[in-house]
């Protein structure tokens, strides 16, 4: 083994621990950013029900359209205003991270079992199998991915299950593609050809040598796909097609609030305004992940 | 050239036969396919099991496969309940009004993001690049409907520029065009920057310049002929994200496009419209990556398709 090799492996061994990753941040200010962003999202995700300031699904008829706090009108009770039913605007963007962080994460999590599964076995076995997989990530690609969800969640019915199922089976073309191109690279290596030398079977291979040189970079596309999954999960409900009321989602809170864009922004603005800076926090950390993970990648 | 079309479009049988499976299987996920076609609650069980004769849905799987690739032949994707017409001539009725706005978004779309990308390549860390670079990120964290919905508030209500949704005259057109075409010309800076910043450190591009050709030109005529390639090969991929987005765009806007009428299928659970509404937008997808196969050919003469 050459001291290069010795190093990169060094290297690659540095990148994955914790202490490493930390130190790396500091020197990130758009990593810290992201960072904080998405710690705020998952802190309003898990506490909602102890940070709203009133019940979020309660109709409160004589307290209609109250425009935020700082316009004429607006009071400190209902930071940013009320909607039509009267419910706390606040209240319901904070219980609507809910929906976009159980989404997003659990579809990319089947996405990627799925996308890493195939892209493992289309790399290193190749051939006629490598053909197989590539034929259905090619029909994958052609068929648009909000159309073919908006087609399945269509017959099986709006749910948080089959919204997660749904986006999850459609979404694996990605992992496939970077896993099978990075199978691709390093296949061929000599500790692959010496594990097989020492009588290992494929799916030890598979599992041990090949998976773990994978991780870093399906690690980086997991968090960037589930800022890809949120815009997507709130495409539908907006659509009315994602999570059914009275379950509180930002893509619905947008779609009640657009009638009303013309007499009272806020119902529209605030759930798109958390929609686009949860979406930004998880690309800012994806970005810097891939920066300290994987330069290949950039 | 005419025998690399011919095989390229060979390879697109077996996709799209992957493609129709796809549809086929669609409203065969959840066990009954009747439920999917009728309004089976309203109905007698005989009258049910007359339904599921009438579409050959008590015969074997692949008979039925078969018989739902003949009709596709024949561009027979079956009866929508709704209209009582048969649904791919529905579809194809609504195609124009897409292609419109997918076209118009597109277009715009390259008219904004190449001399964007080029000077944010040339002039990399001027005030322009920076700008490009802030809206790139951006553009890939607006969920579209909100940036169409925020248009609708600026442009037409505050402002009153433009007209809130419909589809009569040209000025229609511009915000929902103006939303999608946001969208992709953000990616599409990006992506020219990055190819472009990549060729222009080349050896002929030095070589060009040091002839006495004009800046414009070594920057048009050499870089940006191969820094395109790259940039071509995503947008090809992009334009499965422009059709999702068409779909989404057209509801904000109340354009009366495939997308809109797709949703109102899924809505009403009108599912031959649905299958014909998805096989459209492939066949679109894979006609423009086709397309681009072919362009390359015309940006770079080296790449020869026997």
């Amino acid at each position: 083994m050459s001291v290069d090799t010795l190093q990169a492996g060094a290297l690659r061994h540095e990148g994955r621990s914790v202490a490493f990753l930390a130190k790396r941040l500091r020197r990130s200010p758009v990593g810290i950013l992201g960072g904080l962003t998405l710690a705020a999202v998952l802190a309003a995700a898990v506490a909602a029900p102890l940070l709203v300031p009133a019940d979020p699904t309660r109709l409160h008829f004589d307290l209609r359209l109250i425009p935020p706090a700082w316009l004429p009108g607006g009071t400190w009770r209902h930071p940013l205003g009320t909607d039509n039913l009267g419910r706390d605007i606040l209240s319901r963007v904070l219980y609507g991270s809910r929906i976009s962080v159980v989404v997003g994460v659990s579809a990319v999590c089947i996405a990627g079992a799925i996308g890493v599964s195939s892209g493992l076995l289309a790399g290193y076995y190749g051939g006629s199998m490598d053909a197989l997989i590539s034929r259905f990530v090619d029909a994958f690609l052609s068929i648009p991915f909000i159309i073919l969800a908006l087609a399945v969640v269509g017959v099986l019915g709006p749910s948080l299950l089959n919204l997660i199922v749904v986006l999850g089976t459609v979404g694996w073309v990605s992992f496939n593609r970077v896993v099978r191109a990075e199978v691709l690279a390093i296949g061929a290596r000599e500790f692959v050809l010496a594990a097989r030398a020492i009588g290992q079977t494929n799916s030890q291979i598979l599992v041990r040598h090949l998976l773990p040189n994978v991780t870093p970079s399906v690690v980086v596309l997991a968090t960037l796909e589930v800022a890809s999954t949120i815009l997507a999960e709130s495409a539908l409900s907006f659509l009315g097609l994602g999570v059914q009321p009275p379950t509180i989602t930002w893509g619905g809170m947008l779609a009640d609030g657009r009638q009303y864009v013309a007499t009272a922004w806020w119902l529209a603005t605030f759930p798109g305004l958390a929609i686009t800076i949860t979406v930004l926090g998880i690309i800012f950390v994806g970005d810097w992940l891939r920066d300290v993970l994987d330069p290949r990648l950039r | 050239m005419h025998t690399y079309l011919a095989r390229r479009l060979l390879q697109m049988i077996p996709v799209l036969l992957l493609v129709t499976m796809t549809i086929f299987f669609i409203i065969r996920v959840k066990g009954d396919p009747v439920a999917q076609l009728a309004p089976v609650d309203l109905l007698t069980p005989e009258e049910i099991a007359e339904l599921r004769h009438a579409y050959g849905f008590d015969r074997p799987i692949y008979v039925q496969y078969a018989e739902f690739l003949r009709g596709l032949m024949r561009g027979d994707f079956g009866t929508s309940f709704r209209y009582r017409t048969p649904a791919l001539p529905l579809v194809v009725e609504r195609l124009p009004k897409t292609m419109e706005l997918a076209g118009a978004a597109g277009l715009l779309a390259w008219v904004l993001a190449l001399p964007l990308g080029i000077i944010s390549a040339v002039k990399r860390n001027s005030l322009i690049d920076l700008v490009a670079t802030t809206a790139s990120v951006l553009g890939r964290a607006l969920p579209n409907f909100w940036l169409g919905i925020i248009f609708i508030l600026v442009f037409a209500v505050v402002l009153g520029w433009l007209p809130v949704s419909g589809s009569d005259t040209p000025a229609h057109l511009v915000l929902p065009a103006a939303t999608l075409g946001v969208g992709l010309a953000t990616t599409l800076t990006r992506l020219i920057r990055s190819s472009m910043l990549e060729v222009i450190r080349q050896d002929y591009i030095t070589t060009a310049r040091s002839k006495g050709v004009a800046e414009p030109t070594v920057l048009t005529r050499h870089a940006l002929r191969n820094g395109l390639i790259p940039v071509l090969t995503v947008f090809g991929l992009q334009s499965a994200w422009l059709m999702g987005g068409v779909v989404v765009v057209e509801q904000v806007f109340a354009w009366p496009g495939m997308g809109q009428l797709m949703v109102k299928a899924v809505l009403t659970r009108d599912m031959s419209i649905v299958q014909a509404g998805v096989f459209v937008f492939a066949v679109i997808v894979l006609g423009v990556n086709l397309a681009i196969d072919l362009l390359y050919t015309v940006l770079d003469p080296r790449i020869r398709y026997g």
